[in-house]
């Protein structure tokens, strides 16, 4: 099974690139967003494009190595893991991307909204983004098991986002769409901790056979 | 049916070493390991047919329903009519397909026709073969294709209503076509009987038993449910032997 064996490295090496991808979009985006950088926010959009090419490309792979070798154990728990991860990752890219366009949006229309949170946020879900990478490639899972607590952070964060925008939007009213793609940004941020936290329990399952659930409430609003 | 810390050897070689495995009524249970591991030699103990080779000694315990299947006062043929088996390759007698299935009855004792006429045609039925054989039952068996003939010698065991049916590799010399037929059989038939198989494939292994052994070197190196076996098994062996990363 040598040859399964080496379609596994390499796929090992093309999930990383993805993931890696990804975390990157998402740090740049809220950098555009932050800085009200266009160019940065167009890099951001123009990247969804690897990370859609990627997806396909290791699906393919994953499938091939199902039709030809019927993985068991390790390496169909690896396979597994490798098709629903690639799932939730493109996900994650498209709110990067999604962030990018509220940046451009949000540039050419100036509230007296400061939208503090963004940053906390950001930090937080960058860094289960690159912690679920890191642990998929190491396979070394035991950073995962508080991601539950980081999860809660952003869903926290988001609450106050929201609160705070409809203050905004009661006391300025011409500006309800601007402080919308406030909060959908939340809303972006807050789901990707939510599809990190379903990598994070597949490869958990991928290294240790277990299937355990961090997530135990559901993805919220 | 109950092994219980199980050693044969043949001659001065130990060809299976304290096994223990407990096998399920009206379940399928597999034995997959490397060739030369133990396990047709354990499977072919499940119904004496060790006794046939020279220089074999047991040790240990092997129950059916209660009771000792080594003891010394057992009927050897009696527990073959209980205990019955299909080998690796499919071995029609050189007869008719409905003495094929008559065959057995009558050694035990049936010899009215309209019984003999039910058995052929429930066995048949039972190992979806009738329908295919129904207008030729006084023809040759061995004008049958490799997969239908497989599927006559599992009607020839059924004909004598055993309890237990062990399968030796039974897919083995099939075409994958023939095979998925003997796989929704042994499926099938595990409603009335009790199934234990040895084989090398181990996706059949996965797709069709409710338990599964690995053995290696005489040993059972680990026994669980099948699901648990090919996703997550406890063993390193087991592990490294279902990847195909062996030795």
């Amino acid at each position: 099974m040598a040859r399964m064996s080496g379609d596994i490295k390499s796929m090992t090496v093309t999930v990383t690139e993805m993931g890696e991808l990804v975390a990157e979009m998402l740090e740049k985006s809220v950098t555009s967003l932050v800085n009200s950088d266009v160019d940065l926010a167009d890099e951001v959009i123009g990247k969804y494009d690897r990370v859609a090419f990627l997806e396909s490309y290791i699906e393919n792979e994953a499938l091939k190595v199902l039709i030809l070798f019927q993985p068991m154990a390790s390496d169909m728990r690896f396979t597994a893991t490798v098709l629903k991860m690639i799932t939730y990752l493109e996900r994650i890219g498209k709110y990067s991307r999604n962030i990018a366009k509220a940046a451009i949006y949000l540039r050419d229309r100036p509230t007296t909204y400061k939208m503090i949170e963004v940053y906390e946020m950001c930090d937080v879900a960058v860094e289960m983004v690159k912690g679920v990478v890191a642990a998929f490639e190491s396979r070394n899972v035991k950073d995962l098991e508080r991601y539950h607590e980081l999860d809660d952070k952003l869903d926290h964060y988001r609450v106050n986002v929201i609160e705070d925008n409809l203050r905004h939007m009661a006391a300025d009213p011409t500006a309800i769409e601007a402080y919308t793609y406030y909060i959908s940004v939340a809303k972006y941020l807050e789901r990707v901790g939510d599809n990190a936290c379903k990598i994070a329990e597949k490869i958990i399952y991928m290294v240790t056979g277990k299937r355990i659930e961090i997530d135990r409430r559901g993805g919220g609003l | 049916m109950e092994v219980e810390d199980f050693n044969l050897w043949y001659g001065d070689k130990q060809a299976l070493i304290d096994v223990n495995m407990p096998v399920a009524k009206n379940k399928i249970t597999a034995l997959i390991g490397p060739s030369g591991c133990g396990k047709s030699t354990l499977l072919r103990c499940m119904n004496r047919m060790n006794d046939l080779v020279d220089n074999c000694k047991i040790e240990g315990k092997m129950t059916f329903r209660g009771e000792d299947i080594y003891d010394k006062t057992a009927d050897v043929m009696a527990l073959r009519k209980r205990i019955g088996m299909i080998f690796q390759k499919p071995n029609p007698f050189p007869m008719s397909i409905r003495d094929n299935i008559t065959y057995g009855p009558k050694i035990h004792g049936i010899s009215k026709q309209s019984e003999l006429d039910e058995i052929v045609e429930q066995s048949l039925v039972q190992a979806a073969l009738w329908d295919e054989v129904k207008d030729r039952l006084g023809e040759s068996a061995l004008s049958l294709s490799g997969g239908q003939q497989q599927r006559l010698c599992i009607a020839r065991t059924l004909s004598i209503h055993p309890e237990v049916i062990l399968m030796d590799e039974p897919t083995s010399a099939l075409d994958p076509i023939a095979t998925a037929k003997i796989e929704d059989l042994a499926v099938e038939l595990q409603k009335d009987y009790t199934v234990v198989i040895v084989t090398h494939n181990m996706q059949q292994a996965a797709r069709i038993s409710d338990y599964t052994g690995f053995m290696y070197l005489g040993k059972m190196v680990e026994f669980g449910v099948t699901e648990t076996i090919f996703s997550s098994p406890s063993e390193e062996l087991t592990e490294r032997y279902i990847t195909g990363r062996f030795g």
